[in-house]
Parts: structure tokens; C-alpha cells; sequence
């Protein structure tokens, strides 16, 4: 189901009549008389809310002698809230390029030359510096103490600040005496 | 006819109500079809106004003549709208014309 259809539909069940005729339905398929009975309203205000329904995918009809059936859409209930969720959203490009931007900002304000000229107070800001330091480490091999101390040495002179909060953020992992970038 | 004022007012009243207790009820589009009826009795009150006005020797002829002609014309949308099978204005449209028919019909018995 795609975010636009997902939107319909949640909107669409965000009326307790609606969720009547629907639970309505479940049981059988009914026409709009049988509806407007046992709901107690008018048959207009049912076939508005069958419409709205029907737009939202939720139900169909059919017809059955003098009588338009309708029936309630299983299949479109068993996709899974998380499932709508996980999908990408239409606007997951856009969304990349604002973070692509926000990333360049930053980097623009704290480096200078290369060398970052502080680090950020703020821990958004510092994880971007510390992943664009992290940038000359290969991801998988094994450092050393003095190599980690010598590369970070080559963007801030505070080296130790630097690969602590590396390690913290989880950018870097130690085990005994040897250093290695995990991402 | 000050009967007929206070029936539209207190109509106004207990719609207005309605409409909050289907709001609160996660009613809305009910909601929004007793806002139109309430409406209907905001158009009825200003024709009243007017006609008072206008023509105050001939209020009842002329409030009649003028409410008549109104439910033609929604009379007319209601039946564009369902011919085109436009299932929400149809439903509107109906609202309407059942609200101000029942307008008319306590105006007869009152004044």
C-alpha cells in the first residue's frame, strides 16, 4: 500500500459510523436499507459514508437482484500497520538531499583547511565531524593506540576527546590495545 | 411570528448541540451535515429580515413566496447531483431541502 492510499484509508476509519458499517459488514454483506436500520441512520448518510469507504478501497458492491451489495475488503486490512510503515517514503529523496545538505553546512562551519577548528557542542553536529574524521580509518583493520592518536593528530590537536567520543558513539570500538572502525 | 423566531432560535440551539456531541462522538461528516442544517435556519432567520422589511404588509405571502422559490432552486442542485451520481452533494443537497421544507412547514402552522 502506498503512503497516499495509507493516508486515505486511515482518514477514512477515523469516523466511528464508518467502523460501524464496517463491523457491520464483517459479519455479512448488507445493503444500504439493512445498514441504515440497524445503525439508525438515514440511508443518505450511509451511502456517504459507503462512498467514502468504497473511494478508500475499504469495501466493494456488487449487485444482487434489486439490491446493491456491498462487502467489506479483507485483503486491504491485512496489511500490517509496520508494513505501510517500513516502506519508503515518497519523499525519502528529498529527505536525503536536506540531510546531505545540513551535513555540508556543517562540515563547511567546523572545518577549515581540513582540520576541524572546534568541536560542536551539540551531538548532531559533533557526529558529523567525527564521521567525516573517521572517513581516513579503513572500516575492518586493526589499529593501533599511536596510528589512531597520529590520524586524528591531523585534524584536531585534542586527539584524546576525539577518539573517546569516537568509541563512544560506537564509530569506533577498542579491544585491549587495538582500535578499529566499525562504520 | 415572534413564535417563529424563537422555534429558529432554539432550532439553532439544540443543532449546534448535536453537532458538538457528534464532534465529540468522532462524527464529523454527521457533524458537518447538522452544521448545514443549521445554516438552513440562519438562511430561513435572514429571509425573515428581509421580508419584514420589504414587504411588511404581505409578510406571509411573500415569506412563503420567497422560501418556495429557494427550495426550487436547491431542488434543481439536488437533482444535478444525483444524476450525475455525485453521491456526497446529492446527500447535501437533500439535507438542505429537507431542513428548509420543514422550515416552511412550521412557518405555515405558527404565523
Amino acid at each position: 500500500m502506498i503512503e497516499a492510499e495509507a493516508i486515505k484509508l486511515f482518514k477514512c476509519l477515523a469516523d466511528k459510523s464508518r467502523l460501524q458499517i464496517l463491523k457491520s459488514l464483517m459479519q455479512e454483506d448488507m445493503y444500504v436499507e439493512r445498514l441504515a436500520e440497524r445503525l439508525d441512520l438515514t440511508p443518505a448518510t450511509i451511502s456517504f459514508h459507503l462512498k467514502k469507504l468504497e473511494d478508500a478501497k475499504a469495501v466493494t458492491s456488487y449487485k444482487e437482484q434489486y439490491y446493491t451489495m456491498y462487502s467489506i475488503r479483507q485483503e486491504i486490512f491485512m496489511t500490517k500497520i509496520i508494513d505501510i510503515i517500513r516502506e519508503e517514503s515518497d519523499e525519502a529523496d528529498e529527505q536525503k538531499a536536506r540531510e546531505e545538505a545540513y551535513r555540508k553546512k556543517v562540515l563547511s562551519a567546523f572545518f577549515e583547511y581540513g582540520r576541524l577548528k572546534a568541536i560542536p557542542a551539540q551531538r548532531k553536529k559533533e557526529l558529523i565531524c567525527l564521521e567525516e574524521i573517521s572517513k581516513s580509518f579503513e572500516i575492518g583493520k586493526e589499529y593501533d593506540e599511536k596510528e589512531v592518536n597520529e590520524k586524528i593528530e591531523n585534524f584536531f590537536d585534542d586527539y584524546c576527546t576525539i577518539r573517546r567520543d569516537m568509541i563512544s558513539e560506537g564509530i569506533m570500538k577498542r579491544e585491549d590495545t587495538k582500535y578499529m572502525r566499525k562504520r | 411570528m415572534e413564535n417563529f423566531l424563537e422555534y429558529i432560535d432554539q432550532s439553532v440551539l439544540s443543532l449546534q448541540q448535536e453537532e458538538k456531541e457528534l464532534i465529540a462522538g468522532d462524527r464529523k461528516d454527521e457533524a458537518n451535515f447538522v452544521r448545514i442544517r443549521s445554516n438552513v435556519y440562519g438562511i430561513a432567520k435572514a429571509y425573515y429580515g428581509a421580508v419584514q422589511k420589504a414587504a411588511p404588509e404581505e409578510f406571509k405571502d411573500e415569506y412563503t413566496r420567497r422560501i418556495t422559490k429557494l427550495l426550487g432552486t436547491w431542488q434543481d442542485a439536488y437533482d444535478k447531483a444525483k444524476a450525475h451520481e455525485d453521491v456526497e452533494k446529492t446527500v447535501v443537497e437533500e439535507v438542505k431541502l429537507q431542513t428548509l421544507k420543514e422550515i416552511l412547514k412550521q412557518f405555515a402552522e405558527v404565523v
